[in-house]
């Protein structure tokens, strides 16, 4: 039989897009916060540096349900910041596709975090200095030698963030659900048609889901490699 | 040209302490600071440059005051106007030979560059560098990245031309061109140099005045030019750079 007969385009192009919405929002986000603390965290040196590094990286090796049951409480109606949203701008968070961009942008972020820190740590010094002895501003400094420099492992991490963000289902379930067309996303519905038994349907958005990554995994690999000869 | 320098600073790295005190000033054209690694010159010139700041001290190059602990004056690196050869040179791997050159024709991102295209020409023919000029760092030879560096740092027309350990990752045949290279360069520029290094040669061809540095502090200061070279107790000096030099290599401490 047709594989594809047996399936509508529904089925899969909804989730999909859902998914790339919700992963690509997410990565800006993760990426912007993601590249700021890195950057605070590979330049200065204050007190409970290290502290913040592991709290910057618990969403890697807590659950994702652990972590979905703090968002809940923080977002939800009755937590501090969804309580707050609420009451000042009738926002409510929970059970909403950007409900799922935040629980996906916490999940993804050790990863672009970890990356940039990398990068900028290995941005050496003395390029900067030069830079500085040639008249630069620190601001001038960051955006012609520190970025330039780093960026290739800004990309690779952004990269691998939204392969997360792609994936990602314990969180997201926890805080937004699973409400077809509305906060569905691929990996959820992959659950969901494993649930009720619709193996063609799995079947093809695991497929989808797989090209996905691996597209991304050999972009972020590429980025990864030197690309100039040290000195 | 005549610069005046004098710090002091406490540092603390791995459980040591290093004390840095000195204090000396030149008028000559060739300065050449040298001493074994760990001394502290690179941190006397990273001073000059306004890359690291003393404790207390100042740092004069003939009337303008770049540092000055007791008149709370602190100019940025960026305003001194210091010509800085790194020890191997740091040039921007992403940019081309021109665009290293011509790096601090930009100061914002929004205005125009100062393009300076005459200093460009003039600095890529002088360091033969016109057909190398689409080049990225990676594809020259050392003694061309030394060349790049030398026209970079000269680009803004600086007051002075620091330099740290210029030929140390030099092969000794390229080392010799490239002291030779420097001469020339100190007098079609007519720009006054200061060299730190812990290479005795350096100090044989190059130095005009000597200063000897160990463990943080001024061992000795000597003028070294205008034959016959003698000391200011009329002494010949080259048997006196060499025992200064055994003695600063801690050779004669036995």
């Amino acid at each position: 039989m047709d594989l594809a007969l047996s399936i509508s385009l529904e089925q899969v192009l909804v989730p999909l897009f859902l998914s790339l919405k919700v992963a690509g929002t997410a990565t800006i986000f993760s990426t912007v916060f993601g590249v700021s603390v890195a950057l605070l965290a590979a330049r200065k040196n204050f007190w409970g540096k290290e502290i913040l590094d592991a709290v910057m990286t618990l969403p890697v090796v807590l659950p994702p349900t652990v972590l979905g049951y703090y968002l809940l409480v923080l977002l939800g109606r009755n937590g501090p910041i969804g309580g707050w949203l609420q009451e000042t701008f009738s926002i409510t968070l929970i059970f909403t596709w950007q409900g799922a961009v935040i629980a996906a942008s916490v999940v993804a972020f050790p990863l672009v975090y970890k990356s940039s820190r990398a990068a900028f740590e290995s941005v050496s010094g003395k390029f900067e200095d030069a830079a500085r002895v040639l008249g630069q501003t620190e601001f001038m400094v960051f955006v012609r030698v520190t970025l330039p420099l780093a960026w290739r492992g800004i990309l690779a991490g952004a990269m691998l963030s939204f392969a997360r963000a792609l994936g990602e289902f314990g969180a997201t379930l926890m805080v937004a659900g699973s409400l077809p067309g509305k906060t569905q996303t691929l990996s959820i519905a992959v659950y969901e048609a494993v649930q009720s038994g619709d193996d063609y349907v799995a079947n093809f958005l695991v497929i989808i889901t797989s090209i996905v990554c691996v597209v991304v995994l050999l972009a972020s690999n590429y980025f990864l490699r030197p690309k100039y000869v040290s000195e | 040209m005549r610069i005046d320098f004098s710090a002091k600073k406490r540092l603390y790295s791995g459980g040591h302490q290093f004390n840095l005190d000195i204090e000396f000033s030149s008028e000559e054209d060739i300065t050449v600071i040298f001493g074994p690694s760990g001394a502290g010159k690179s941190l006397v010139l990273k001073m000059i440059a306004g890359l690291e700041k003393p404790d207390q001290g100042s740092v004069k190059i003939d009337s303008s005051v770049m540092f000055d602990s007791a008149q709370r004056i602190d100019m940025a690196s960026r305003e001194r106007n210091v010509g800085y050869l790194f020890q191997d040179y740091a040039l921007f791997p992403h940019l081309t030979v021109e665009e290293n050159i011509n790096f601090s024709s930009r100061r914002a991102l929004l205005t125009r560059p100062r393009k300076d295209e005459a200093r460009l020409r003039e600095l890529l023919e002088v360091f033969h560098l016109e057909e190398l000029a689409k080049k990225y760092p990676a594809q020259l030879s050392g003694g061309q990245r030394q060349r790049v560096g030398l026209a970079r740092s000269l680009m803004l027309r600086p007051s002075i031309l620091l330099l740290d350990e210029p030929f140390a990752a030099l092969d000794p045949l390229l080392r010799m061109r490239m002291r030779e290279e420097l001469k020339k360069t100190q007098r079609l520029f007519s720009i006054p140099v200061l060299i730190i290094t812990h290479d005795p040669q350096d100090v044989a061809e190059l130095a005009q005045r000597l200063i000897l540095m160990d463990d943080g502090i001024v061992k000795d200061i000597v003028t070294l030019i205008g034959a016959p070279y003698r000391d200011l107790d009329g002494r010949p000096i080259r048997p006196k750079i060499r025992e200064l030099l055994l003695r600063a290599t801690g050779a004669l401490d036995e």
